[in-house]
């Protein structure tokens, strides 16, 4: 099992009680972007516990990843309020200009995109979230200009 | 330090921070405002006073609970009544520099009102319609204070029930929580007091303090306010829980989908145990006591209690049968004391005012107060604290300002995705856990989301479906496959594809999937289909027999229509924006979609300038051949 340096770095700063399972792998997904097959085996490694153990959990919680974040992460709201004004019409613009589905990250790993159950902020439904970045009151026809504007960025901030 | 000398401490650097004579500006930095801009109004603020060289100080508050004004900042200038501004742009920052730090004109036309009393024509805010019916208990720091600053907490009078707690015995503090009648605020409403007491006389040792910060139900975000505006509070009320019990470990479980409502906990919790609120020998007293912060994994049914410890014990978080309470055998198989942000609150008040106080708030069966998060189709969205008896209508109209367009309001959904749809003909129905029950519907968490005629009832029933059937742990078959099923019949409905029989299956399976479930999760995951078949029927039966939406909102049962009588020849966003290619303009060059290409992504009648309006929906669909 080849061990990734990240993971082992992330392990060495926690013992082996089960009550720092969840906080470890929120640090490894968040780190890391997501958490692979290998990764819950070297997690249930250092717990001593069956991998399948860690399975279970990873994929109980929404949170957790299994396939590595795109460059631009972007979390689409279906909260209730953001689903009334809109919200599904917003993933399925997204889905369509990227053409992956939700859950999925394109093929050169500049986008991934998710559904979120609410990031609270309500009152500028619908939102979308990419970086750590609110877009508020977002409409389909804003997707396109979103998308673009995240790719110039990324080319501008390019070494030449 | 003991207590005294600590308040007086911190009523000095209040005083100071506030009497400097230097300009105050606050800004509100929840994530609320945020998201819409206020950091860049901050740093719009600070650079213009450097560029004018004005000496002034900026202090990131929290969430005063009108939402919907911000970015929303409140300034106290020398001399003048402390002024809030609302929905501050960048760009409206150098004229409020300009014109009311060096000119003394107010710029009156961006304000909401005074925070003192009234002068001239700007109204004064407590007196504003939606204040005046609001009674904050919860909310009572919220956006006032800098909720990473504990001296500011504690200049207001925080900690000092703590210090109260202390001088009492264990008993009498649970009496007086008994005595005010207090019901968990987390959704469930059962009292307090006896919680307390049950843990208390529990044998086994050690024993926990656990609060309940997973607001995982989508369009609720009071616990998000709290813990970001006003986190002492918390802390406060589960410091005295724990010297109640004498335990000596708190954890808080907080959504990681929060993390500047962590953060702000986090950096309070370094605070208090700086100031000796928390750690060893807490105020002098032997007494120890911590928190420690557990960013929950974005699971539902973590908001339930046996499922929430055991996530925190590192297991599965699935519900398991009671009894043994959870007051008996919680974490780690200890004695539990769970309770909710709100609930912990209550508790600093309820000590210095007494029981008695706080019983004669609200009604009968429901003391204090309750917080409601007011979104959707609602004018002013935001938090809204309320007597508990209070009506849904004055709610909705007086403290929300009715509903956005001035729709009409069709129905009231309260509790997410565990509550029920309360139509508008029952905005009269008083706001208490058991009023609510009776309707069907139930307190829940407090989400409170109004909806008008543009939303279709059976696909937000579809849509709550969608929610807990995702989220059913799938420890229990009803729960498991029953809202699955549920889910495929209603997926069938919103599609045309629904019968008579599927109505009469839902209504049976959904009393089933109640009756074989074994958390809350499950008894309360059918209460959307229940209350919109109950009240709503219309919607369903249009579905089923016309395959005909009547809010227009169900995608396989509408067509969009361009007007051509609206349609400007000279226009073509629509055709431009199209991302199917399927509007095309006919020989007078008025647009027409083609219906068998339509994606039906709406974003034709986003584009149609107001002006004209000329693209519409309609259902039932336009068969293809007259397209």
């Amino acid at each position: 099992m080849e061990k990734s340096e990240q993971v082992e770095e992330i392990l060495g700063r926690y013992s082996s009680e089960k009550e720092n399972l969840l906080p470890v792998l929120q640090e490894i997904n968040e780190k890391a972007g997501y958490i692979s097959r290998e990764t819950m085996e070297q997690v249930a490694h250092f717990f001593r516990l069956p991998p399948s153990e860690i399975f279970g959990i990873v994929t109980f919680y929404k949170k957790f990843r299994r396939k590595p974040l795109g460059e631009n992460p972007i979390h689409v709201c279906l909260g209730t309020a953001c689903y009334l004004l809109g919200g599904k019409l917003i993933l399925d613009a997204f889905s369509r200009e990227l053409k992956i589905e939700m859950g999925d990250t394109t093929e050169d790993k500049k986008f991934s995109l998710d559904a979120v159950a609410c990031f609270g902020c309500c009152n500028v439904a619908p939102v979308i979230k990419i970086h750590q970045q609110i877009y508020p009151k977002m409409t389909p026809g804003k997707v396109e200009e979103v998308i673009i504007n995240l790719q110039d960025e990324k080319k501008n901030n390019d070494p030449v | 330090m003991n207590y005294p000398e600590i308040k007086e401490e911190a009523k000095r650097y209040h005083r100071e921070k506030l009497n400097d004579g230097v300009l105050k500006i606050f800004v509100g930095c929840a994530t609320c405002g945020i998201s819409v801009g206020a950091l860049e109004v901050a740093e719009a603020f600070k650079n213009e006073l450097k560029k004018h060289e004005i000496q002034g100080e900026l202090i990131k508050v929290g969430c005063l609970g009108i939402c919907f004004a911000e970015p929303l900042v409140y300034i106290m200038k020398n001399g003048n009544p402390t002024i809030c501004y609302k929905n501050l742009k960048p760009e409206d920052v150098s004229r409020i520099v300009y014109n009311y730090f060096i000119e003394d004109d107010p710029c009156l036309d961006l304000a909401i009102g005074t925070l003192e009393i009234k002068e001239g024509d700007i109204p004064y805010i407590p007196e504003l319609e939606r204040f005046e019916k609001e009674e904050r208990i919860i909310l009572r720091y919220a956006g006032t204070i800098d909720p990473e600053e504990i001296r500011d907490y504690i200049a207001m009078g925080g900690y000092e029930a703590l210090d109260k707690a202390f001088t009492m015995s264990k008993e009498e503090i649970i009496k007086e929580v008994q005595q005010s009648g207090l019901r968990g605020l987390g959704g469930a409403g059962f009292p307090t007091g006896t919680k307390w007491e049950e843990c208390f006389r529990a044998k086994d040792h050690p024993k926990y303090v656990i609060c309940n910060g997973d607001e995982g139900d989508p369009g609720a975000f009071m616990d998000r306010v709290i813990l970001e505006s006003s986190p002492h509070q918390v802390i406060e009320g589960m410091v005295i829980a724990g010297y109640v019990l004498e335990a000596n470990q708190g954890y808080i479980y907080i959504r990681s989908e929060y993390p500047l409502a962590i953060e702000r906990f986090n950096t309070a919790l370094t605070q208090a145990r700086d100031f000796n609120l928390l750690g060893k020998n807490i105020l002098g007293k032997r007494f120890d006591f911590d928190i420690k912060v557990f960013p929950g994994g974005g699971a539902f049914v973590c908001g339930e209690s046996t499922a929430l410890m055991y996530s925190i014990e590192g297991k599965r978080p699935m519900p398991r049968v009671r009894p043994p309470h959870s007051v008996k055998e919680g974490l780690l198989k200890k004695p539990t004391l769970l309770n909710n942000v709100k609930t912990f609150s209550c508790i600093p008040p309820i000590l210095l005012k007494g029981g008695k106080w706080f019983s004669k708030i609200g009604t009968m069966n429901s003391k204090g107060t309750t917080v409601f998060a007011l979104a959707g189709k609602i004018k002013d969205s935001g938090l809204a604290e309320v007597r508990m008896g209070t009506t849904l209508g004055e709610v909705i109209y007086q403290i929300g300002g009715g509903i956005k367009e001035n729709k009409k309001l069709k129905a009231i959904q309260v509790g997410g995705p565990s509550g029920g749809c309360i139509p508008a003909e029952f905005v009269d129905t008083p706001v208490d856990f058991d009023s609510l029950k009776f309707l069907g519907s139930m307190m829940g968490s407090g989400g409170m989301i109004a909806v008008d005629e543009d939303t279709c009832m059976v696909d937000l029933a579809r849509y709550f479906l969608a929610f807990t059937q995702n989220e059913s742990c799938g420890k229990c078959t009803f729960c498991r496959i029953g809202t699955k099923h549920l889910l495929l019949l209603l997926e069938d409905i919103v599609k045309g594809e629904g019968t008579l029989d599927h109505l009469q299956l839902l209504k049976e399976l959904s009393e089933s999937v109640v009756e074989g479930s074994l958390c809350g999760l499950g008894n309360t995951a059918p209460n959307p289909i229940l209350t919109t078949l109950r009240y709503f029927g219309d919607e369903y039966t249009a579905h089923v027999i016309e395959k005909r939406c009547p809010a227009l909102f169900c995608r396989d049962l509408i067509s969009y229509y361009i007007l051509p009588e609206k349609c400007q020849r000279s226009c073509d966003h629509c055709i431009l924006k199209c991302p199917s290619e399927s509007i095309k303009p006919n020989e007078k060059n008025i647009k027409v979609i083609d219906q068998t290409k339509c994606l039906k992504c709406g974003i034709c009648l986003e584009v149609c300038p107001k002006e004209y309006h000329a693209v519409i929906k309609v259902s039932p669909k336009i068969g293809e051949v007259n397209a």
